[in-house]
This record gives C-alpha cells, structure tokens and sequence, in this order.
C-alpha cells in the first residue's frame, strides 16, 4: 500500500512523500521547511525552554539564569511562542502527510493528478487576507491569556520584577494561599459571597426590569410609545462611565439625592450632619449599587424584549380571551415562555457581563469605609479584586483570580451558546 | 347613563398603573441627568445645590472654568482618537474578512470562524496582566514616546477585541445579500474586487454603521485597560474616564459643577451618535443578539 507508506515517511520528513510521488516542487520545499524547522529547534527552542525552568544552586526553578542578563518575562513568551511553534510544525507535517497519501491515492486511480495543490485563487488569496488578522488575535489575545494564566504559578509580583530579578516557579502555591493563607482566604470567602449576590441580584433587576417596562410600554391601550421608549433607551446611549460617575456624586453626601430627594421627601430642610451614607456605610453601598446597575443595564434587554414582543401572533392573545385569559395570565403563560425562549442565550451572557462588570466596583467602591485590618473594600467583587491586585502588582495573585473569572465567564458563554444552538446552527458558520 | 362594568373599571385601573410606573421609572431615568444637566449651567460655586433649578444660570462659567482649570481637551483629544483609531482599524478587518468569509469557500474557513467565536471565551480583562508586561518587555514605557506608544499598544488591542464576534455578525449581514448578484456582475466582466467595491459594499453599510458604533463606544466607556496600563503621571495623558473621574473624586480640587459640564460635552458625541443611527442599532441588536 504505497499511500499509506508516503504518509509515514511524510510525517517523520516532509516532502519525502511528495518526492516519492515525484511532485518535485512540493518535494523539495517540504525538506527545506524540515531543515528550517531543525534549526529553529535547535538555536530558539530548545535553549528558551531550557532557560524556562533554570535550576538554581539554591533549588530554586526560575525563568531564566542570571538578572539583568535574562530578562524572566521575554523568555517566558519566548517559550509560549516556542511550544506553539512546535504544534504548528506538527500541522505542517499532518498537511504534508494528508496531501501526499491522496496524491498517492489519485494516482493509483487515475493514473495522475486530478486536484492542484496551488489553487491560487481559491486558497492563497484568503488566506493571506485572513492571517494578519489572525496575527492580531494571537498576539492581542491568545497569547496574553495563556500567559496571564502562567503568570499564576509564578511569584511574579511587586518587588520581583524582570529583569532586576528573576521570576520563579511557585507550582499551585498561588491557588493554595486561598484556602490555608487566613488572610487571603478570609479576603476570598467574603468577596466571593458578595460576588455571587451582586451578579445575581443585578442581572435579576436588569432582566426582570427591562421585560417589565418591555411589556407595560407595548400594551396596545399606552400613549405616547414613541417617547417612553426613547426615555428608556436614554441609559444606554450615555456612556456607562459616565452615568457611574454621575451617580457617584448623585449619591454622595452633597449630591442631589441627599440635598434634594430626602428633604423633599421627609419635609427635614437640608443639612451635612443627617444625610444618608449611601455609598460610605458598606451594606447600604450594595444595595445603592444593585440599583445603579439595575438602571444602567434594564434599557439593553427592554430593546431586546422590545424586538421579541413585535414577532408574537395577537392571535395567541386572542384565542386566550376567548378561554377567558386575563392580563395576568396572558403575561406568565405566553408572553413570558416566549421571551425566555428567545432571549434566554441573552440573558445568560447578561449574567456573565455583570459578573465581570469591573467599571462600576471600580469606580463606585472608592468612598466605602473599609473595615479595620482589611486592605480592600467590602464592595469589591472577584473580578474588581483582581483588578485592584493588578493595580498593587500582585500580578500572580491576580492571575489566580483572572482564571476565576476566565473560568466563570467562558463556561457561562459556552452555555450560551448550547443554549442557542450556536454551533449547529449553518447561519453563523 | 352608561353603565360601566366591572372589566372597564379594572381594564382602567390596570392602565392608571401602568401609566404610572411608566411615568415613574421615567422620572428615575431623567432626574440624575437632569440633575447633571443643571449643574453644568450652575453659576453658583457652591458644593451642592438645595434647588432644582439653579438660582444663577451661566451658560458658559463651567465650560471655561474646564478648559482653564483642567486639562479636559487633552483627555477629550486623546480618547476619541484612540476611538476613531480603532474603529477604522477594526471597520477595515471586520468588512474585508467578513467578505471573505461569505464568498469564499477555503480549507481554513470553518477552523478560522470557529476560532472567532471561541475567542469569545476570554474575557477582555484577564489578558491584561500578560499585556503590561508585554507593553513592559517591547520597551514601551522606558522610551521617551511612551504614552503615544502606550496608545497605539491599546488602540492595537481595541481593534483586535473589536473584530472577533463582529466579523461574524458582518459575515452573516453579507451572506443575506443573495450571491446571484455576484454571478450576474461577474457575468457582465466585473471583477472581485469591483463586485466588492460596487455591489456589496452599499448593500451591507447598515450593518457597517452599526459594528462601527459598537466599537466606537467600547474605548470611550472603558475605565480599565487606560487605568492599568497608562503609567504617566500627567494629569493631561489620560483618558475621559479616568480624568473626570479625578474630577468628581477629588473635591479639593474642583467642583461638581466643572464635573458635571464636562460629563455634559463627554455624553454629547455618543448620545447624539447613537440616537442618529438608534434605527440601525435597534434593529442589528435584535437580528445579531448582540452583547451592548
């Protein structure tokens, strides 16, 4: 079986098959891409990798040799670049092997060959056109995720920083401080609970209060549709930052909540002494930025819920009149199965866009007083943590909780995407 | 008389209510802005204001008081051209792939769209550890041009965010155009890139306005990545975000009234953009489902 011997002999050597096969051109730049390979192993692979876990006298496994000589970091995506080198041979050879053992194939049945390997046209030209975007996403996104996660097992914080220091490995020591750690580990369990009643509390306000107004604006008897919707979308054209912002100083001591709400709703004239700490006292902070959150985000699903609303039959409204169906049980046996049907993919990214909502913690949690012994916020969520231990350098405690967050984020989307047939669906591909 | 029944008088109760937390929820939308909008016109030099309306109105005070006290034009020069960089950068990916994707049928076409949507997994934030320590490595804040380097390292990083999902959704608008209009140009001598230029191009430039929108607001509103790798001190290198920021959280400094004219000029750009194209947006929000 001659195509089955030209795809081993072109895994090992590619070009060898094709060679064989007496296709020359191909042949003959398959070896030169193994000579190319060989020497990319053995001047850049090979020592950044040996450098990537240097053993000191000392035992201490670090990246790198010598400070100021090596610089930790560069070698460290040296050796991602490295290893996602080395994948990309294997598919070269893969290709080689695939394209030689049809060639082989072709030409036992029809005596020669029937497809080009250089389709010009058809294979080149998107290609080429594809790949410095493909470039961005690796350099701009992949590979500074799978080093932000390496960062992890590191001690890549403030004082050790390249190339006056070497960084070292450290193995799951990050991940282990959580639990053992009684600082960190106490810092962890309080921000994790209050990380899961934010995300959840807020995306219930956001998602049940854009479906509501949704639906109150569409009832056939409202006046004035046009403007209520305009007003409603009002939130979301304002850059969030700025709506924070503004509410930051809304809320404030001297803000317009407490200098002119309170008093007109109490009938108390106005004074610095009797105001209320909506964002200083901690449990009253939450609930003030629950409800900010619930503003700024309602108008993005009230749009969405908007748009599903027009696409439901008034016949189902009819039939249900005439089975005696009130406004009540129109709203939870039709119109609200037909909104969760269709939006659930949506709702479900929702609670992930909250989870990992930074902007507002970061920008809102600055006046809360800290409890004493604690070096961050009671506001700060799992995401704003790892922000604020970025902000300090505390890059590998970060990591830990960027992979956290990576974690939460991707499998919400994931879920999402079962959810909404993403994959199977010929639409998106 | 006409009696009224007990359906009518709940049929108005059920809209008196409606109407009512309509108009409610309303007022909670409008009143901070509203708030802001006044404080901006606030002659007063006061720290807060006991009245809606304010007793001295100027209308321009604040305004000069910006551009004197702070360096509110520099902020406001240095986000929208990271904005406008971007969205150019990232328009031109997005179309020019996205053309490709729908009319082209090539071995790396599946695994490259896959690729797209899986990247989706990884949250914007949790790369930035690796990208200042990149932005480190390439020498960038060592140089003597490090802000404008730190820009176009950001504005790279935009444009890339940028043009994963919506070369996708554009791929998706293109495939609605039907290709038989590809064949019959193609037919009368066009070529590749004339059916791009003359046939596609208009007929996709809803979807265009809309993606350009999206990724025009995305550096405006964001607080992070400029926060954690901008490192110049100088009051004047920074972004919107982060500079009014120092303005509202630094009462020493200013007043909320300065604050709140320069919130007032931030909001003008994106507001009246997105009300221009609201039709566009609404409508590729509901078809795309995509993330605001």
């Amino acid at each position: 079986m001659k195509h089955n011997i030209v795809y081993i002999i072109s895994l090992i050597i590619p070009g060898s098959g094709h060679l064989l096969l007496k296709q020359w051109k191909i042949g003959v730049t398959g070896v030169m891409i193994l000579l190319a390979e060989i020497l990319t192993i053995i001047k850049f692979i090979v020592p950044t990798l040996q450098l990537a876990a240097f053993k000191q006298n000392d035992g201490r496994l670090t990246i790198g040799a010598e400070p100021f000589i090596h610089d930790s970091f560069i070698i460290l995506i040296g050796a991602v670049l490295g290893v996602v080198l080395l994948a990309l041979f294997i598919i070269i050879h893969l290709v080689y092997a695939i394209n030689a053992q049809r060639i082989a194939n072709e030409i036992a049945l029809y005596g020669s060959i029937t497809t080009r390997w250089n389709n010009i046209s058809g294979e080149v030209i998107p290609n080429l056109i594809i790949t410095p975007k493909f470039l961005l996403i690796f350099g701009f996104i992949l590979l500074p995720a799978v080093v932000s996660i390496i960062v992890a097992f590191t001690n890549y914080r403030t004082p050790i920083l390249p190339p006056a220091f070497l960084i070292e490995w450290r193995g799951f020591e990050n991940f282990a401080k959580l639990a053992t750690d009684p600082r960190m580990s106490a810092l962890f369990y309080e921000t994790l609970s209050w990380t899961v009643v934010w995300t959840f509390s807020s995306s219930l306000l956001v998602i049940s209060l854009g479906i509501l107004l949704a639906v109150m604006v569409n009832n056939k008897y409202i006046k004035g549709k046009q403007l209520f919707r305009t007003i409603f979308i009002l939130p979301w054209a304002v850059p969030a930052f700025l709506t924070i912002l503004i509410f930051q100083y809304f809320f404030s001591r001297l803000g317009a909540m407490n200098s002119i709400i309170i008093p007109w709703l109490t009938g108390q004239p106005y004074s610095l002494d009797n105001t209320i700490p909506f964002l200083i006292n901690p449990e009253l902070a939450k609930i003030t930025i629950i409800l900010i959150q619930g503003w700024l985000g309602f108008p993005y699903i009230f749009i969405l819920v908007t748009g599903i609303l027009q696409t439901i039959p008034s016949n189902l409204y009819e039939a249900s009149s005439i089975d005696g169906g009130n406004a009540f049980s129109n709203f939870f046996h039709i119109t609200l199965p037909l909104i969760l049907i269709s939006a659930s993919p949506v709702f479900i990214t929702q609670v992930a866009f909250n989870f990992n909502n930074v902007v507002i913690i970061y920008l809102l949690s600055g006046a809360v007083v800290t409890p004493v012994g604690s070096m961050y916020s009671p506001l700060e969520t799992i995401p704003s943590l790892g922000f604020r231990l970025m902000l300090d350098s505390r890059f590998n405690e970060a990591a830990v909780f960027s992979l956290i967050v990576t974690s939460v984020v991707g499998i919400a989307i994931v879920f999402s995407w079962i959810k909404s047939g993403a994959f199977k669906n010929e639409e998106v591909m | 008389m006409k009696k009224i029944s007990k359906f009518q008088v709940i049929k108005f109760l059920g809209i008196s209510f409606n109407y009512f937390i309509l108009i409610f929820m309303s007022i909670i939308i409008l009143f901070p802005l509203f708030i802001t909008l006044m404080s901006a016109f606030n002659q007063k030099n006061s720290l807060f204001s006991i009245t809606l309306i304010p007793e001295k109105i100027s209308l321009t005070q604040n305004f000069i008081h910006l551009s004197t006290r702070t360096s509110y034009w520099h902020w406001y020069l240095n986000t929208f051209t990271i904005s406008i960089a971007s969205t150019l950068g990232a328009l031109m990916i997005i179309i020019i792939s996205g053309f490709i994707y729908s009319r082209y049928r090539f071995k790396a076409r599946k695994p490259a769209l896959i690729t797209l949507l899986v990247v989706q997994i990884i949250p914007p934030s949790s790369t930035l550890i690796a990208l200042y320590a990149i932005a480190n490595s390439l020498g960038i804040y060592q140089s003597a041009y490090s802000v404008p380097l730190t820009y176009l390292f950001m504005i790279f990083v935009y444009i890339t965010t940028g043009s994963t999902i919506n070369t996708i959704i554009m791929k998706s608008y293109f495939d609605s155009v039907p290709r038989d209009l590809d064949e019959s140009a193609k037919i009368d001598g066009a070529s590749h890139f004339q059916i791009f230029k003359d046939i596609l191009l208009p007929l996709v430039t809803p979807m265009i306005v809309v993606l350009g929108v999206f990724t025009f607001l995305i550096p405006i509103g964001d607080v992070i990545m400029p926060r954690f790798l901008l490192a110049s001190l100088h009051s004047k290198d920074t972004t919107l975000a982060l500079g009014l920021n120092t303005l509202i959280s630094d009462f020493k400094n200013s007043n909320p009234n300065i604050f709140a004219a320069g919130a007032i000029l931030a909001a003008v750009p994106p507001v009246v953009i997105f009300f221009i194209f609201q039709k566009y947006i609404v409508s590729g929000l509901t078809a795309g489902g995509v993330k605001g």
